[in-house]
């Protein structure tokens, strides 16, 4: 049999899709999915504009109100740095310093007052698009520490940069990126990982996650895992990289992105490498 | 009907039915495919405000789709899925005369769920490696290795039928 690149020849290639067209044309489908979609989007709007709108204007702020008690309650108990209200817990991280980060330690320019071009910059070094983003630095600790919320335009948080300025160097280097939909169980915030890399975690939307260990010195790729998720599961995710003998810093790196390919969620925490 | 759901209405027409012959192909079941794909419009219609490009939009279902698929596979956790017709193999189990026959597809339901999503996006909806790409969250190395792959297992399993 001739196989052209390890796969099917054009004469298999033939055989196989009408084989699959075959087996697909002769399922009867119900013929009323248009309606249905209709009242499930008409239905959607229905109930939230007679039913709901004004009550759910009245307990908008009570909900929010216990959602953000329960978030910050339930992400302390899990370990990973939050936002403005633990801000100290990330102070002894070291600063992931990709090479290529603008304003990092091979930059000519002085690094600004301002943490957010870092954020980006970051944010762009990991594959995620920007351009549509908005960077909002959150609160100043010190002068030395701070955080950059990144939300879409519609206002959805994808994540919080915590940043810290190094005098040494003259510049902002980012600690850890957290997100407010996305919880790391496993491995624990500035831990230490060996092979098989394994990754818990949970986040409430749907779509595809993906895990990626990085070495901090050079942003080299060890590992990268991939996956379609649903929302509110813990999943689990283990992937295996070459042992190094002698430690070194690195990054774990979890992104989630929508059905349409947006990213809903980011995660960045550091990690020693190799320690035993 | 609204502005908003002519755009994918014209999606409607020209994908609902072969999305949901897809994720038949996929599932194994007609009905949890028109599930899978109704779902999937109506997210389409959330995101409308976000998603103008008739491009963008057929893209975003198509991924949709694919979640919906993994999904429900998943939450199932047993390996095939699929409701096959139950020809009995002839004398000649060859590729070539075994793809004309309905059970080429109870042969690919064999195939790893990544193998399977790569040979009915490209066999099935005529897609290229980079949208396959797309829509799978991988890239387009990986689309090749998952399609070098499943040919060889669908030579193996073909060859272990023999």
């Amino acid at each position: 049999m001739n196989q052209v690149d390890g796969g099917l020849n054009a004469a298999e290639e033939q055989q196989l899709r009408a084989g699959i067209r075959r087996e697909a044309d002769s399922m009867q489908l119900s013929g009323d999915g248009w309606q249905r979609i209709v009242e499930r989007t008409q239905g959607r709007k229905a109930v939230v504009r007679k039913r709901f709108l004004i009550p759910a204007a009245a307990a908008l702020g009570v909900i929010l109100m216990v959602v953000a008690a329960v978030t910050v309650n339930h992400r302390s108990d899990s370990g990973i740095p939050t936002a403005a209200p633990q801000q100290s817990a990330t102070a002894d991280y070291p600063i992931i310093w990709p090479q290529a980060l603008v304003g990092g330690k091979t930059a000519t320019v002085p690094a600004t007052d301002d943490p957010a071009p870092t954020a980006k910059q970051f944010l762009d070094s990991l594959g995620v698009p920007t351009a549509d983003l908005t960077f909002a630095v959150e609160q100043d600790s010190r002068g030395e520490s701070r955080l950059v919320k990144v939300a879409t335009r519609n206002g959805s948080v994808l994540g919080t940069v915590s940043l810290r300025w190094e005098s040494g160097a003259g510049a902002w280097g980012v600690q850890a990126v957290q997100s407010p939909r996305t919880t790391v169980r496993n491995p624990e915030p500035n831990g230490a990982v060996n092979p098989p890399l394994s990754v818990a975690f949970r986040t409430d939307t749907d779509g595809t996650a993906r895990v990626r260990l990085l070495d901090a010195r050079s942003s080299k790729e060890l590992t990268s895992w991939s996956e379609g998720i649903d929302p509110n599961e813990d999943w689990q995710a283990n992937a295996n990289f070459t042992r190094n003998a002698d430690p070194f810093p690195g990054y774990l790196v979890l992104t989630v992105q929508d059905g349409g390919g947006q990213f809903t969620s980011v995660v960045v925490m550091p990690l020693t490498i190799g320690a035993t | 009907m609204s502005d908003d759901r002519n755009e994918l209405a014209v999606l409607y027409e020209r994908d609902y039915a072969r999305l949901v012959r897809f994720a038949a192909l996929m599932v194994g079941s007609v009905g949890d495919a028109e599930e899978i794909v109704q779902d999937a419009f109506v997210a389409a219609h959330r995101s409308l405000w976000r998603i103008r490009d008739q491009d963008k939009l057929g893209a975003y279902v198509m991924r949709s789709v694919i979640n919906g698929c993994r999904g429900l596979i998943r939450r199932k956790r047993h390996g095939s899925h699929l409701v096959i017709s139950d020809g009995a193999a002839g004398p000649d189990q060859s590729l070539s005369s075994v793809a004309v026959r309905h059970d080429m597809v109870a042969v690919l339901a064999k195939l790893p769920q990544r193998q399977r999503e790569v040979m009915f996006l490209r066999y099935y909806l005529d897609q290229s490696e980079e949208r396959i790409a797309r829509a799978m969250g991988i890239t387009r190395g990986a689309v090749k290795t998952h399609a070098a792959r499943a040919a060889g297992n669908l030579r193996s399993l073909l060859e272990g039928e023999k």
